[in-house]
């Protein structure tokens, strides 16, 4: 807890700040809405793409901030494992992510509600703008969780291309960048094998849509729209992933980086 | 404490830090590694704490490779401001003292007051010579077996070199620690040092007890530095 204190102190003055933009940003889509334009749709754009890159930008900061303020010599001669230095960073990263994102879903929940208030002539059945409430209210913990997944693939990325640099300089960075597109190229390729994973249905977020929105599901696949499903399977292997990474960047800060 | 340097080489891109460096080191005590700028101090402790890999050659502490996880039993001392600037004095001291399982808190306290450390001044905020204090409190107060300090006496006033070198002696237990002090002021360490290293071009040229060194040569070490130098050690 304190190394997980200690980072949470050294990064809480970048997260209010955050904090604050994206309340300007907020307003700046409830203005939109109000005005009936359509920038308020871009904004919300970025706010999600922010923080997809959250994660990855924050924990690399966080990382290289021990560098750049030259407590990497205090840092690194702490006699604690590896892991822990590397999770109190990502942990208190983390917990700011979470948060930020739930602000910016209860933000996304407002603005949607207020949109459907103002201009109930957009969506002209009323059963229409309740579905659609309905829907992200539902939908929420999902796509939330969707988020958090992708967040934290791009931030272990790049936290093992920093570790790879590190240690073993470019050619670390480079073994970094093959081993990322060779995961990339494998997942699409044994794309036979990932199926076998595909178990244990836990939501079905294509299914919830047309259900809510009282649709045939034969209107998807019509469409070629793929299901969207969040499978126990999955989930499982990718905890197990980061694991496995996590264990890398261990082996990677107590025995091979240089400061 | 032991230490084994087998035929170490550290580059920094072509250049080496240190060449074909070996060492044996079997002692307690307070040990100066003393060379000009450049003859491979600061690389050389870096290696014992892990801080760095040998291109070639091995490093062993107490038999096992030094690795970045050795802190445990070896505590590094930068010459660069490392403290986190954020924390006031008392926080580091509290924060040193909830990671690092050898850490006395009391000796760190003790030693903050008796140089009249402000406690709730930040870090980034103290004076050079306090931040050096600072870190001595910090180092001194480990009772790990080795202590690398890496400079601690560079770019500090008269005062404070004294108080530094008087907190090392006070509180370093001789009997049961090894402290490595790289620095290239000689003349004021040398009434503290047990043993020397002399480092030159990235080797060590002469090494062995201080004061057998100074009667087998009838020099200071000042002079034997002098020597070294100029390259006939």
């Amino acid at each position: 807890m304190t190394l997980f204190r200690k980072e949470w102190r050294e990064t809480r003055t970048v997260f209010f700040i955050l904090q604050g933009v994206f309340t300007f940003l907020y307003l700046l889509i409830w203005f939109s809405l109000t005005q009936n334009s359509g920038w308020a749709f871009l904004l919300m754009f970025v706010v999600a793409a922010a923080h997809v890159l959250y994660l990855f930008i924050a924990w690399l900061w966080s990382l290289q901030g021990e560098w750049r303020s030259r407590t990497h010599w205090t840092w690194l001669n702490l006699p604690v494992p590896g892991w822990k230095l590397i999770t109190s960073k990502l942990a208190a990263v983390f917990s700011q992510y979470l948060l930020s994102l739930a602000y910016a879903m209860a933000a996304g929940w407002f603005s949607l509600r207020l949109f459907l208030e103002q201009f109930p002539a957009v969506l002209p059945v009323d059963e229409l703008d309740r579905s659609l409430l309905s829907f992200y209210e539902s939908a929420s913990p999902w796509i939330y969780l969707l988020m958090t997944h992708l967040s934290l693939q791009f931030g272990f990325a790049v936290v093992l291309l920093y570790l790879l640099f590190k240690a073993f300089r470019f050619l670390g960075a480079a073994a970094g960048v093959l081993l990322i597109i060779g995961w990339n190229y494998l997942t699409s390729a044994a794309e036979g094998v990932f199926q076998l994973l595909q178990f244990g249905e836990i939501v079905n977020l294509s299914e919830l849509f047309y259900r809510t929105f009282s649709l045939p599901p034969g209107r998807m696949m019509a469409d070629g729209t793929e299901n969207l499903i969040l499978y126990a399977g999955d989930t499982l292997f990718y905890l197990v992933f980061y694991a496995v990474l996590l264990a890398v960047f261990h082996y990677l800060i107590d025995r091979k980086i240089e400061a | 404490m032991k230490i084994e340097c087998s035929s170490v080489t550290k580059k920094y891109g072509r250049l080496a830090g240190v060449k074909e460096l070996d060492l044996h080191l079997d002692r307690t005590g307070i040990c100066g590694v003393i060379g000009e700028n450049g003859s491979g101090k600061s690389t050389l402790l870096k290696l014992l704490t892990g801080l760095l890999r040998p291109t070639e050659g091995t490093v062993t502490i107490d038999n096992a490779a030094a690795a970045r996880n050795g802190a445990v039993d070896t505590a590094y001392l930068s010459e660069e401001d490392a403290l986190y600037r954020y924390f006031s004095v008392e926080e580091t001291i509290d924060f040193m003292s909830r990671i690092i399982p050898d850490f006395n808190k009391e000796t760190a306290l003790g030693m903050a007051r008796e140089m009249n450390l402000p406690f709730q001044q930040k870090v980034k905020t103290l004076s050079r010579g306090n931040r050096a204090r600072l870190k001595i409190a910090a180092a001194a107060s480990r009772s790990a077996p080795l202590i690398c300090m890496d400079e601690p006496l560079s770019g500090l006033d008269p005062v404070v070199r004294e108080d530094i070198l008087q907190m090392i002696i006070r509180y370093i237990d001789m009997d049961k620690q090894l402290v490595l002090l790289s620095t290239h002021e000689v003349r004021e360490v040398e009434p503290y040092l047990d043993h020397v290293l002399f480092l030159h071009d990235g080797k060590i040229v002469v090494e062995g007890d201080t004061e057998t060194l100074k009667m087998e040569r009838q020099q200071s070490l000042t002079d034997i530095l002098r020597t070294v130098m100029n390259g006939c050690g």
